[in-house]
């Protein structure tokens, strides 16, 4: 029999950090895979529960560990909210077409979050960063429910200190919040970036990317130019279970990661539009 | 062509039965259904279809797909497919095996499962005599005579059988029952010309359709015909489970005896599960929605990534649903 494509390989939770009250980071070891693309998934099994996708958050430049940032949401997510440090989990992938790093060199980036939407580009901008001699300005805008459910707060200001030009909005604020409040959107405007000419990739909840998507337009980015992350139900990752054929595409072989055109194509529902 | 007499095909089918393990079709309370066979008296070889399609000895409705023991961190493989011949398949089934193939074994991560029954079940395919009122295999050019994922084709004609080799594996089963044969005639030939030139007649009396245009459905949903259509349906997935190319799987994880076990088993597109995200969010949230993706995966966006329609026209779909969902109407529209 060949590979079977569909068995996890076990590998140790070696630490777990609390991100937000519903969303922790599980950072995994040893890193099992070769390399992956910032923006690439894995599927992660809680052994006895199930399986789900899951963005990997970690640097394509760690090659000792993965890290997941998962929010608690169903049986799999609780499952693995249930854990303690050492214990063991199933992963495999790296699967699907993550960001498109090559042709975002020499170029300026803006990347647009939505509360846990950040985890994948986080990756990326991990990914900039120690590349940051081959691309142009970098800048973030990042929005949350609210300033507690921001995720990588304790990253912000080493991003900054790097050279990312960092956005940040909540749609309540709260405590003694003083940054801007309102949704990501009325964001958008305040990076000073050549916008023709910029690389824009986008992740949050569906409702979010529709309206980004919109806005970039309007402030004048090019639809060429602009990729977002489209999340689905998978039992596979491989393109056999059926779970995420939308239209021509699958979304774990064809994305996460779709250019604007693409999503244009895609049927009403999985499509931002 | 090889030609081989009605003994010889009785000789064939006894030699087959004492030498391997046989899956044909058998009549119970009143259905045909695909099973083994310990004397090839069993064989009902003069059947319509089969209630079921012979898809689960390569798919089964489920099957364990990984164990793993904590303990000792070792993974047990599921076991390989067994040696079998899968005889009196019609072209239609058939052909669903090789729409599978195109789907579960497209690189670069085929289905080692599927892959492993495929290569140790020959499949034998026997021609429609009369094929049935739901039957539109014609559509799709997957029957009535000849099909595409076969290893042999059998066609009945006046007096025997004639036999096509269509794979490697399938010259290996002849090879071992050579003296059984003959090289087809030119009076053979001609029954077998005749034969398929009446059966298609006859079928694209009923329906004919220029299928390629099938791909607009895509492009054009027609929201008023598929919500009408949509209302009918009760949502019971009897259509997807009694497909023989409806491939869609859900897994189940469980602990058994202190070891974790994966199980795939099949699923269908009309669960309102389907889709449903954990978060609630569901891209594809109303029976409409599943209706008309049931529809479009079959006959527009399994050709587009697989580049082979998703029905094969075994009508089966047409005479069980109970609730007159019926594709040929799709069809009629759109093609």
């Amino acid at each position: 029999m060949g590979l079977n494509p569909y068995a996890p390989k076990p590998v140790r939770i070696i630490r777990i950090k609390d991100e937000t009250p519903d969303t922790k980071t599980f950072t995994l070891s040893p890193n099992l895979f070769e390399s992956f693309a910032p923006g690439q998934f894995a599927m992660l099994t809680v052994y006895g529960v199930g399986e789900a996708p899951f963005s990997i958050c970690s640097s394509p430049f760690d090659k000792d560990r993965l890290q997941f940032s998962i929010r608690r949401m169903g049986s799999v997510t609780s499952a693995i909210h249930e854990a303690s440090e050492g214990e063991e989990i199933g992963v495999r992938g790296p699967y699907g077409r993550g960001w498109p790093v090559k042709e975002m060199e020499g170029r300026s980036i803006l990347l647009v979050g939505g509360g846990i939407g950040l985890a994948p580009l986080r990756s990326l901008i991990l990914h900039l960063l120690e590349n940051k001699n081959n691309y142009g300005e970098i800048a973030v805008c990042y929005g949350a429910r609210s300033p507690s459910l921001l995720m990588y707060r304790d990253e912000f200001e080493e991003w900054i200190r790097r050279g990312v030009d960092l956005h940040l909005t909540v749609d309540v604020g709260e405590g003694d919040w003083k940054g801007n409040v309102g949704v990501v959107t009325t964001i958008l405007d305040k990076p000073k970036l050549n916008r023709a000419d910029t690389v824009v990739c986008t992740c949050g909840p569906p409702v979010m990317i529709r309206f980004v998507l919109k806005k970039l337009v309007e402030l004048g980015y090019s639809k060429e130019n602009i990729y977002a992350s489209l999340e689905s139900k998978m039992k596979c990752g491989v393109g056999k279970c059926g779970h995420c054929h939308f239209g021509r595409k699958h979304i774990c072989l064809d994305g996460p990661v779709f250019k604007y055109s693409e999503m244009l194509e895609l049927p009403r529902g999985i499509s931002p539009f | 062509m090889l030609f081989l007499s009605e003994d010889g095909f009785k000789r064939l089918l006894n030699g087959l039965v004492s030498s391997r393990n046989v899956i044909a079709p058998v009549e119970a309370n009143g259905y045909f259904d695909f099973k083994t066979i310990k004397h090839a008296g069993e064989a009902f070889l003069d059947y319509s279809n089969t209630r079921l399609p012979p898809k689960r000895f390569f798919l089964p409705q489920r099957e364990i797909v990984f164990k793993h023991d904590p303990k000792t961190g070792v993974l047990h493989e599921p076991a390989l497919g067994s040696e079998a011949v899968l005889l009196g398949v019609r072209p239609c089934d058939a052909s669903a095996l090789s729409v599978l193939d195109n789907i579960l074994l497209k690189p670069p991560n085929p289905d080692p499962l599927y892959e492993s029954r495929r290569r140790s079940i020959t499949v034998i395919s026997l021609s429609c005599a009369k094929p049935r009122e739901e039957c539109f295999c014609n559509v799709f050019e997957t029957g009535p005579v000849r099909g595409s994922g076969e290893d042999i084709t059998l066609t009945r004609i006046t007096g025997g059988l004639l036999v096509e080799v269509r794979s490697g594996r399938g010259q290996i089963l002849i090879d071992g029952f050579a003296s059984l044969f003959e090289e087809a005639g030119a009076q053979h030939l001609e029954k077998y010309e005749e034969l398929s030139r009446r059966l298609t007649k006859e079928m694209s009396s009923r329906i004919e359709i220029a299928r390629e245009r099938l791909v607009r459905l895509e492009e054009t949903l027609d929201e008023k015909f598929f919500q009408n259509e949509a209302q009918k349906c009760v949502e019971c997935s009897l259509c997807s489970f009694a497909c023989p190319v409806c491939y869609c799987f859900d897994t189940e994880d469980h602990l058994e005896k202190n070891v974790y076990v994966r199980a795939k088993g099949w699923d269908t597109c009309a669960s309102p599960v389907f889709t449903r995200m954990a978060s609630g969010l569901d891209p594809r949230p109303s029976k409409v929605d599943r209706f008309c993706h049931r529809f479009c995966h079959k006959l527009s966006r399994i050709p587009m990534a697989f580049n082979a329609y998703g029905c094969v026209g075994c009508g089966r779909c047409v005479s069980l649903c109970p609730a007159g969902v019926d594709i040929r109407e799709v069809l009629k529209r759109w093609g």
